[in-house]
């Protein structure tokens, strides 16, 4: 009798153990994710500040013209990847506006503000950049162990479902450039 | 170049004289004693000898060879040059990035810092050894390390550290099997994973730092300069070990001194911080808020 209860112990540990392994990893990579997550957020809303100060500056040589009227997206946290993906490439369009509105304006270049806030502009650019790498590395390891065995069945009594990349686009692909 | 190749031939001389005057007593040994049982102890401690006293004539000759070929290389390609072949690195500087196991025995020589594209940097000659003795006695050397270390100023600001290892250099320290507050990290390249292993303190700042470009440039640095890769990115500096078991700066014994090529070889040795510096862009400063003046000085 005790030996068979030992041998349903073992047999249940040996059932259990994995399914905990499993467990435990798929919680780790979805903390991974939430900070990489995270990550973003931070830098978004870093690159939106920076820009807003950059729209001010250059309004500021260029008070008459119309095309100030730049609108820079408001960003905040817990966006979904699809509206972090939106935010992005509506900040990189805003950004591409203040330069070529900037490119009027030669003493505006020269100014020691404007050069100061076009390397900010590129630090928080590679630091969004790092995040969403960052986040896509996390997201496609996830990805692949949710399709692996054992985890899949694990994964799918947890209700865990494929996480979405944040796509970049092919300048973004590219390291930080900066025209000075 | 005259008073070099005097010094090569008196160092010379004296080698081939001493291994003479070796042989002779060996031979005397053997014939007037017949002491065939000492003759191998009597080699050993006669050729000893030579060496001991031909020592102060090859530190000349070497010398000599690293003012007037090495340092003049440097200078022709560096600026702010400091050549200083008696020193080494501190073992504290490596101690410091706590990501490199230090062994027990350690040394250090030809120590010289300098500019490249105004990108300070420091280099050394570095040997790390663990001397062990096992309970019969027996003493093992494991080699930690041996080759050069090189410190770059770093033109990125970042939280924390991280080393980017390749897979075959072994001694580097990465936290323990308890220790949460290093963690490996994968980039989305397959290839630099299957080559470099990475543990970080802060995973942001492994992708702020190890852009696409910085990745490809890594693999390609790692393919054009021989030896195992250990880089150590700490304090915006970036820390490179580089395993090749050469020692450095050394000139040839038995061949006449060709100016040409000892100053190709010294290029060829000095070679991995062009490449650094411009593979990895690191006299592109736009993200460095204030230049980091940190290099260690040798002792």
């Amino acid at each position: 009798m005790n030996s068979l209860i030992i041998v349903l112990v073992v047999i249940v540990a040996i059932l259990f153990i994995p399914v905990i392994v499993v467990i435990n990893k798929f919680n780790r990579m979805l903390v991974k994710i939430e900070e990489a997550d995270s990550d973003i957020d931070v830098a978004l809303i870093k690159r939106h500040d920076t820009l807003t100060k950059m729209l001010d500056v250059v309004k500021g040589y260029a008070k008459h013209e119309k095309d100030t009227l730049i609108e820079i997206v408001n960003v905040r946290k817990g966006m979904s990847a699809k509206e972090k993906n939106d935010a992005i490439k509506s900040l990189d369009e805003s950004t591409e506006k203040i330069r070529l509105l900037a490119e009027a304006y030669p003493e505006l270049r020269s100014s020691e503000n404007y050069n100061t806030l076009q390397k900010s502009i590129a630090d928080t650019e590679e630091h969004l950049q790092a995040a969403r790498r960052m986040y896509n590395a996390n997201v496609s390891a996830f990805n692949q162990y949710l399709v692996s065995f054992p985890a899949s069945i694990i994964g799918s009594m947890k209700g865990l479902s494929k996480k979405e990349f944040l796509e970049a686009s092919e300048e973004q692909k590219e390291d930080v450039k900066m025209d000075l | 170049m005259e008073e070099l190749e005097k010094l090569r031939k008196a160092y010379v001389n004296h080698m081939v004289i001493g291994l003479i005057i070796t042989i002779v007593v060996v031979v005397v040994l053997f014939v007037l004693y017949n002491a065939t049982q000492f003759l191998f102890v009597a080699f050993i401690i006669c050729f000893m000898i030579v060496l001991l006293t031909g020592g102060s004539k090859k530190k000349k000759y070497s010398t000599a060879y690293k003012k007037e070929i090495v340092t003049t290389t440097m200078q022709e390609l560096f600026t702010d040059i400091v050549f200083d072949y008696d020193k080494g690195l501190p073992s504290s500087v490596i101690k410091e990035t706590d990501m490199m196991r230090l062994g027990n025995r350690y040394s250090s020589n030809d120590w010289y810092s300098g500019k490249y594209k105004d990108v300070s940097f420091t280099s050394s000659d570095v040997s790390i050894e663990e001397v062990t003795t096992d309970s019969e006695g027996h003493t093992h050397t494991t080699v930690y390390f041996r080759g050069q270390w090189y410190i770059f100023n770093f033109n990125k600001n970042f939280k924390g550290k991280f080393q980017v290892c390749e897979k075959d250099f072994h001694y580097s320290k990465h936290g323990g099997l308890f220790d949460k507050s290093i963690e490996k990290v994968e980039v989305e390249d397959i290839d630099f994973n299957k080559q470099f292993r990475i543990y970080s303190t802060d995973a942001h700042s492994v992708f702020y730092v190890l852009t696409p470009h910085i990745i490809e440039s890594i693999k390609k640095i790692n393919e054009a300069i021989p030896g195992r890769l250990l880089l150590i990115f700490k304090d915006n500096s970036l820390h490179v070990g580089i395993y090749n078991g050469s020692d450095n700066f050394e000139p040839s014994i038995f061949h006449k001194i060709d100016v040409e090529k000892s100053k190709e070889k010294v290029r060829k040795e000095i070679e991995p911080i062009t490449k650094f510096v411009e593979e990895l862009r690191l006299d592109n400063n736009i993200f460095s808020s204030s230049a980091v003046q940190n290099n260690p000085q040798g002792e």
